[in-house]
């Protein structure tokens, strides 16, 4: 696959290869986020999405291939990664527990100044209005669509230029779904953010992504507007 | 007056004196994971930091305490940037590292200033009655100075951005990462600050100990088993259980041999901890 540098290249990865100490996982990965995407990052389970996503965050190193963002090479642990402007909203959604909903929101907000972030806290608020009630509950008592809710929340407070989600529709319910997808057309439209989403939920990835990536065993098997996203490939690659 | 007050006073005292030896223990181990057989080590070097900076540059003894809490600061950041920060989540490499790092320092002391015991000057002289008791009047530093210190500590964590960011490593290191919170960096402080309450807490009862090379070695269990008792990462808990361990030690240490009265508290750690294995002030997690 080759990767075009226009001007309008957010993300490039070439020849990605990662994996763990069991294995390698991905091979040679080459794909581009473009400013305005929303990608729809589909395949089987253990196909190596989540690890791709964490090898963009730094999670997990790559042993060969690169990774550029915003014309630049990207590289360091995973803080220095976010603090380049990626934001991540893991599998789970890793809400921190023990703090109050308006302090894992202000989590997020790392390394804005006190102002900036009390006005990204305000607009965060205006997307996820249903957080407004709970914002001095602890995080680990929301239920789940909240806590996805929150986790979204918590990325956008840091005004990332790419967005990473990791099945934000995993484990929640159909209306709340909708809502999520409501919620990040608007933001996508209003910001223009790029946003990579990992997802099983094929309606929902339909409904969002104007592209989509589809891997099989650690490559990417299938690529193209989302309007291509035929019921061959679909077939070949995401049935059971 | 009466054996019970007098020993619930004495009881206050030694709580004091244990909770500020135990707070750097809670950052530490509680908020940090990492079991540091070296603590009593952090707690000497105050000591004698504080002897050197009092007794032979006669500097004011406020100038001790924050030269103590400053040498073993620096001194523990050090440490964890060279060696501990290569052992995280790597509990038996820690505790052999971390023992090793603890007769490193015991040797270099024995060797750079004998084992000879030095003396701290008390700097605040003189006694305060209580009915017909009196009591040393630097007791009430040591309680003014646990106090403080766990105010310090309590702010720090509760309502700070540095606060918050070693709460949240410790719930989620690799969230907390994804977030730009530098991970590394803030290790090194936390472990640091462990340190440099270590290092206040040897300085602060320096007058009322003896200080020798080997002094670490006393301070480690009685801080290891508070820590645990109190919920590991809470501060307020350590506060509780140094109040319980000490004064049932004291009390019952007026009515029997301190002997026994140490044999009974430990079964009551035991019991404790039997039905509480996290702790008294452990956090309930869903």
């Amino acid at each position: 696959m080759t990767v075009n540098h226009n001007s309008g290249s957010v993300l490039s990865a070439v020849g990605v290869s990662a994996g763990y100490a069991a294995g390698r996982v991905l091979h040679g990965i080459s794909f581009e986020v473009r400013a305005g995407d929303v990608i729809a990052l589909i395949g089987r389970n253990g196909v190596g999405k989540t690890t791709l996503l964490r090898c963009i965050m730094g999670l997990i190193k790559p042993d060969c291939g690169r990774i550029e963002f915003l014309g630049a090479p990207l590289a360091g642990p995973a803080s220095a990664i976010a603090s380049s402007g990626i934001a991540y909203v893991p599998q789970g959604r890793d809400i921190f527990s023990d703090f109050t909903v308006r302090e894992n929101l202000f989590m997020g907000a790392q390394r804005a100044k006190k102002g900036v972030a009390a006005e990204r806290f305000d607009s965060v608020l205006e997307y996820f209005p249903a957080l407004r009630a709970h914002l001095d509950r602890r995080g680990g008592v929301l239920s789940g669509g909240q806590q996805q809710q929150l986790a979204i929340g918590r990325a956008l407070m840091g005004a990332p230029k790419l967005l990473l989600l990791d099945e934000p529709t995993e484990g929640i319910q159909p209306n709340i779904v909708a809502h999520i997808s409501d919620i990040l057309g608007r933001v996508h439209e209003s910001l223009g953010l790029p946003i990579i989403i990992v997802e099983q939920n094929l309606k929902f990835a339909m409904g969002r992504a104007n592209r989509f990536l589809c891997m099989q065993k650690g490559s990417i098997a299938a690529c193209g507007d989302i309007g291509e996203l035929s019921e061959d490939v679909i077939a070949k690659y995401l049935r059971v | 007056m009466g054996i019970l007050p007098i020993q619930l006073m004495n009881g206050l005292f030694a709580a004091s004196t244990l909770l500020l030896c135990s707070l750097g223990m809670v950052i530490i181990f509680g908020n940090m994971n990492v079991v540091n057989l070296a603590h009593g080590e952090f707690i000497m070097v105050g000591a004698y930091t504080a002897w050197f900076i009092s007794a032979v540059a006669r500097l004011p003894f406020v100038a001790a305490v924050a030269g103590a809490a400053l040498v073993a600061g620096l001194f523990g950041a050090v440490v964890e940037r060279v060696v501990i920060k290569r052992f995280y989540q790597r509990f038996e490499e820690t505790l052999l590292a971390t023992y090793a790092i603890s007769i490193i320092m015991t040797q270099i002391f024995r060797l750079g200033f004998s084992s000879m015991k030095k003396i701290v000057e008390l700097p605040v002289r003189g006694g305060f009655e209580i009915g017909s008791m009196t009591f040393p009047k630097y007791n009430l530093v040591i309680v003014a100075a646990a106090a403080t210190a766990v105010g310090f500590v309590c702010l720090l964590f509760y309502k700070t951005p540095f606060g918050r960011r070693v709460r949240a490593i410790r719930q989620n290191r690799n969230m907390a990462m994804c977030l730009g919170i530098n991970a590394s960096a803030t290790d090194t402080l936390s472990f640091g600050l462990g340190c440099a309450l270590a290092g206040l807490a040897g300085a602060v009862t320096a007058p009322v100990k003896i200080v020798f090379p080997a002094m670490g070695a006393s301070y480690l269990m009685d801080s290891f088993s508070t820590v645990v008792v109190g919920g590991v990462d809470s501060f307020i808990g350590t506060a509780a259980s140094s109040a319980l361990i000490s004064e049932s030690t004291s009390v019952l240490g007026g009515f029997m041999s301190e002997v026994y009265a140490q044999i009974i508290v430990l079964v009551g750690i035991i019991l404790i901890l039997r039905f509480r294995p996290s702790g008294l002030f452990a956090k309930e997690r869903r």
